[in-house]
């Protein structure tokens, strides 16, 4: 092996890199050779060198800073979870919407209640009972039922309706 | 132990003396993890200086340098589940601040570039009165190599740091560079190969002087 391989060697990596023959090799002819041997020695002065070049001090207070940052972080963290979303909001624009329904067929039922036990009370007294009265005497047509008890059939649904807009306005969804 | 033609200990004996260092790490992240946040404070009070030392010699602008610090504890401290226990936690932290300096370099150049001024490579703050480390290397010799150094490509300045200033391993160094380790000795060997041609030209009695140190 000629000098031009151990200088190629020594000025292209890093002693801790070279392998263990390498090593030796170089430590064998560096022996002998002078010129290579300089060559070892300036290599080694630089990595030395930069071993000693120190590092900067940070400025005062950068840990304070940065905790600082991530407590702002954490804070927002918190906060996004609080906030409703997107999806948050339409969850709520149907439930509002349920609500309504639900108070509107409360209303509809509590009056068509209403209206049959007043027919049941005083028939044909009131316009709006004689009014039941002749629509369900139609349907009873229409859907082929006996004659029924219609004021009955109308306080029936109209409770009906009641309830399923109270579960309707009280569904877990309008919270 | 070094012998007289510097072939020193090994960097694994290095790397493994820190043993108990990176069981303290551990402890802290896992305290992070579970919402400890002042765990982390530990943690940055451990690598502030080397991260902080790396960004400068990336960036070569302190008040950037410490931007890019700032940002890198802050990556680390969201993407905090990301890291793996089983491998160090400093290359990790290492990568994400060469990321976040590359990035600031590249919003830097893009600022000058809109203002019409040409790209410069970044003020050379190893010329200037404002460099930190200017005032901390006592000799002469120290403070031409620290200059020779800050001069180098943005790449092989970054492999010569983590290489001999934090004594990293180079497949360490290419994990946090997200390169070949093949790429982290030619950037070695072209650092050293360009430190040595400046250092022949500036002055021959730098290295005359360095080497006699070393011996």
């Amino acid at each position: 092996m000629t000098c031009r391989y151990f200088r190629g060697l020594i000025e292209a990596l890093p002693i801790e890199e070279w392998h263990p023959r390498e090593r030796r090799q170089v430590n064998r002819h560096t022996n002998a050779c002078s010129d290579c041997q300089n060559a070892l020695l300036k290599a080694n002065a630089l990595t030395s060198g930069l071993r000693q070049l120190p590092e900067a001090e940070p400025p005062a207070g950068l840990t304070e800073r940065v905790l600082a940052r991530i407590a702002q972080i954490d804070e927002s963290r918190v906060s996004v979870e609080a906030s409703p979303s997107p999806s948050a909001g339409r969850t709520f624009r149907r439930a509002a919407w349920c609500n309504a329904l639900g108070w509107g067929a409360m209303c509809g039922g509590a009056a068509i209640a209403f209206g049959a036990l007043l027919d049941t009370f005083s028939p044909g007294r009131w316009s709006t009972a004689g009014w039941i009265r002749d629509a369900s005497v139609q349907w009873n047509g229409i859907l082929k039922m006996p004659d029924p008890n219609t004021a009955t059939l109308m306080l029936a649904l109209g409770l009906l309706l009641c309830v399923a807009g109270l579960f309707m306005s009280f569904s877990p969804e309008s919270y | 132990m070094v012998d007289s033609k510097g072939f020193g200990m090994d960097r694994t004996t290095a790397e493994n003396a820190r043993g108990s260092e990176s069981d303290v790490v551990r402890l802290a992240v896992r305290a992070v993890r579970e919402g400890h946040r002042e765990a982390f404070g530990s943690l940055v009070n451990r690598y502030r200086k080397r991260i902080f030392g790396l960004s400068l010699i990336i960036v070569r602008d302190p008040s950037g340098a410490e931007e890019v610090t700032q940002d890198a504890f802050v990556s680390a401290y969201i993407h905090m589940d990301r890291y793996d226990m089983d491998r160090p936690f400093y290359p990790w932290l290492v990568a994400i601040a060469v990321r976040h300096a590359q990035t600031w370099l590249r919003r830097r150049l893009r600022v000058t570039g809109r203002e019409g001024a040409a790209p410069d490579p970044g003020p050379d703050i190893a010329a200037t009165e404002s460099d930190p480390l200017q005032a901390l290397i006592a000799d002469e010799r120290g403070r031409d190599l620290w200059r020779l150094v800050m001069e180098l490509p943005r790449g092989q300045r970054t492999a010569v740091i983590l290489y001999y200033m934090q004594e990293l391993k180079v497949e360490t160094i290419a994990r946090a560079m997200g390169i070949t380790g093949g790429t982290v000795k030619t950037l070695l060997f072209r650092a050293r190969r360009s430190l040595r041609q400046k250092l022949d030209s500036d002055t021959h009695t730098l290295l005359t002087g360095l080497g006699k140190e070393a011996l």
